[in-house]
């Protein structure tokens, strides 16, 4: 049964996060997002570090099994866990070279967007921390109740990123930067 | 090595990099990369700017 309520609960979650892209799309439909050929070029080799993170995520997680015998997670999370860390590592290193936000984008809009992600997933976080805070472990593993405190910590990292690059800029470059 | 050309070039026609960069379609820190040499761009994007600057490409960007 909970086993059920957790698939329904993840289905929604996914037809939530399509049904907004979806909207913003929709919304933008003559102004799709446009990066510079330098951003691309940045955006390329940021995806090819990520790639790489995650490679070494599995294997190192893959041989720790093996060695010790250990699995600290549940074959879902673990994943996650991996695609959180290269997704993270992926935008960091894309805000750093100016590549994350779109030209014809204000970075405002993004950072209102990942701050509703962080409230929603903080929630979320809390509800089940205060709940039952042994729901996080399953058979002495760490289940995906685990993921909502993780995104927020992701999105989080890539707020205080994105927060520190608009800052150096300013001071670089004074009024001609804007968010 | 930093393009001291294409800076004083933009500063002549008294544009801001968010100028230049919004007429060639870029972002200012292209523009700002490509004016500290950090970023070598493609003869298209090069174009574009002496177009806009009413230059060449030798008088811009041949060392």
């Amino acid at each position: 049964m909970k086993n059920l309520a957790f698939v329904l609960g993840f289905l929604a979650g996914l037809t939530l996060v399509f049904l907004v892209s979806f909207l913003i799309k929709l919304k933008n439909k003559n102004r799709p997002c446009k990066y510079d050929e330098r951003q691309r070029l940045s955006r390329g080799k940021a995806f090819e570090t990520a790639f790489w993170v995650l490679i070494a995520y599995l294997c190192c997680n893959g041989i720790f099994n093996l060695l010790t015998g250990i699995e600290w997670a549940d074959m879902l999370t673990s994943s996650f866990v991996g695609v959180l860390i290269a997704i993270t590592i992926f935008a960091i290193e894309c805000i750093n070279n100016d590549a994350y936000f779109p030209i014809n984008r204000k970075p405002g809009f993004y950072i209102i967007l990942f701050a509703i992600v962080i409230v929603c997933n903080l929630a979320v976080s809390l509800i089940n921390l205060l709940g039952d805070p042994d729901q996080f472990m399953t058979d002495g593993m760490l289940n995906f109740h685990i993921l909502n405190p993780l995104i927020v910590i992701m999105f989080f990292a890539v707020l205080i990123a994105a927060a520190g690059k608009a800052h150096r800029a300013k001071k670089q470059f004074g009024s001609q930067v804007e968010l | 090595m930093k393009n001291l050309k294409l800076k004083s070039a933009r500063a002549a026609l008294d544009l801001s990099q968010q100028e230049l960069a919004d007429c060639v379609g870029v972002s200012r820190q292209t523009i700002n990369a490509i004016e500290m040499g950090d970023y070598n761009p493609t003869i298209r994007l090069c174009l574009s700017i002496c177009h806009v600057l009413g230059k060449t490409l030798d008088d811009l960007f041949w060392e």
